[in-house]
């Protein structure tokens, strides 16, 4: 008497038809960190995934140079997470995966870098940045975190440059105000959106400006680099709504 | 980024090109994946990191077309083979055919599995595949599966011992087996 299990039949089955959806989802941040910090050759991760994870956590400010597919990668540690340089044909292309360097608890705002907790709180505003520096030389990795605001509105930034890379890299959260005029009338963003949602008023004249945030702007003066804002038309003269 | 552009940039190992599939198939990977492990949470999340890693070192397999059906076989694979190895019940229905033989038994390769099985589903109406494929492929209980396509349970269930007797019948035609005396009761 033979024995055969349908599902393991269907083990060589591949569904180009029905794709059903539903059943809960992982988060796709932690999915896609990981798997971009472990997109290398598979010798190098023989070991289980909970290893692999441990392995990341080690591997703070250690250059791995990697090499795939003939396309030369380089995997290091930067203060906020992850970043993955890539020399392609023609282009040169780092990309980074981060997570908020800062944590908000019980009221107190704090900083998590190189496996130390710092509070922060006092020594931030809208105009007096946190400078964290994680630079290292023995790779040539230049990477500055900074923190601004308050505990009700704080943001980060982190520029990361290196010689080997030929170029530097910035990016943040809420680094930046938006406002929106409409008629003449200046609204912060919250304000816009309650009042006309994200698609804006219809038939009226109105524009998007951003505003850099003086904290982060005093921190790219002091280290002198590159504050690199993220979108739209920018006026540091606009007045407050 | 059409899939033939990103398929193309992942064969070249570009790792951008990877971020761009985690963005459109991370969601259905880890439906397949907690669909199947049912309530074991933690697992999910590294089962779909895994797949994603998996198809990364494959990518020269990837074909434009075929790349959410072939991540959903590894998502589908990995997540019964991990309950197979915690000697997890699956929850399906009659997941045993027995055949008669008369000697040894056959060799029944993947690619041979693959035509069999593809074989007995294109035999099957649309629903009745549907339910099929829900039920042996995506794990999907009988009841889950009627609810969602909207039948009643024994006519789901009557179309799944259609399923079962087409296979059966393809696996003796092709000379795995001899005439089975009765769909038994020996459920995985």
């Amino acid at each position: 008497m033979r024995r055969i299990e349908i599902s393991r039949l269907m083990d060589e089955y591949v569904d180009t038809e029905f794709f059903p959806t539903g059943g809960s989802a992982a988060s796709a941040d932690a999915v896609k960190g990981w798997v971009l910090a472990n997109a290398a050759p598979v010798e190098k991760r023989s070991m289980p995934a909970k290893k692999k994870l441990a392995l990341i956590a080690v591997l703070a400010a250690v250059l791995v140079v990697l090499v795939g597919a003939g396309v030369p990668t380089r995997v290091f540690q930067i203060l906020g997470g992850t970043a993955i340089y890539q020399e392609l044909p023609g282009e040169r292309r780092l990309t980074c995966i981060e997570k908020s360097p800062v944590s908000l608890e019980d009221g107190r705002l704090w900083f998590i870098a190189d496996g130390q907790r710092t509070d922060i709180t006092d020594l931030i505003d809208e105009d007096t940045p946190y400078i964290y520096d994680g630079c290292d030389p023995e790779i040539g990795l230049v990477d500055y975190m900074i923190v601004g605001g308050t505990i009700d509105d704080y943001g980060w930034y982190e520029w990361t440059d290196a010689p080997w890379m030929g170029f530097g890299s910035g990016g943040g959260v809420n680094v930046e105000r938006i406002y929106y005029i409409v008629d003449g009338v200046t609204y912060d963003a919250e304000s816009f959106e309650s009042r006309w949602g994200s698609m804006g008023p219809f038939g009226m004249d109105w524009t998007m400006v951003t505003q850099d945030r003086q904290w982060v702007v005093a921190a790219a003066k002091e280290l002198e680099i590159p504050f690199v804002p993220s979108a739209a038309e920018t006026d540091t003269t606009l007045p407050a709504p | 980024m059409t899939e033939k552009e990103l398929v193309k940039a992942l064969h070249r190992g570009d790792l951008s090109a990877l971020e761009v599939l985690l963005d459109r198939y991370t969601s259905y990977v880890s439906s397949v994946i907690s669909r199947i492990l049912r309530g074991r949470q933690a697992d999910v999340e590294e089962l779909t990191a895994d797949v994603f890693l998996a198809a990364w070192d494959n990518r020269e397999k990837l074909r434009p077309g075929k790349v959410k059906g072939y991540l959903g076989a590894i998502a589908r694979n990995r997540a019964f083979n991990l309950l197979r190895s915690d000697h997890v019940a699956l929850p399906l229905e009659h997941d045993v055919l027995f055949l008669e033989t008369d000697g040894p038994d056959r060799e029944l390769d993947r690619r041979e599995t693959a035509r069999i099985v593809n074989k007995a589903l294109s035999q099957l109406d649309r629903p009745q595949r549907e339910l099929f494929v829900r039920h042996y492929y995506y794990g999907q209980t009988v009841q889950e599966a009627a609810l969602a396509m909207g039948l009643n349970l024994s006519t789901a269930k009557t179309w799944l011992r259609r399923g079962r007797d087409t296979l059966r019948t393809i696996l003796r035609k092709e000379g795995y087996g001899h005439e089975a005396h009765r769909d038994l009761k020996a459920d995985g």
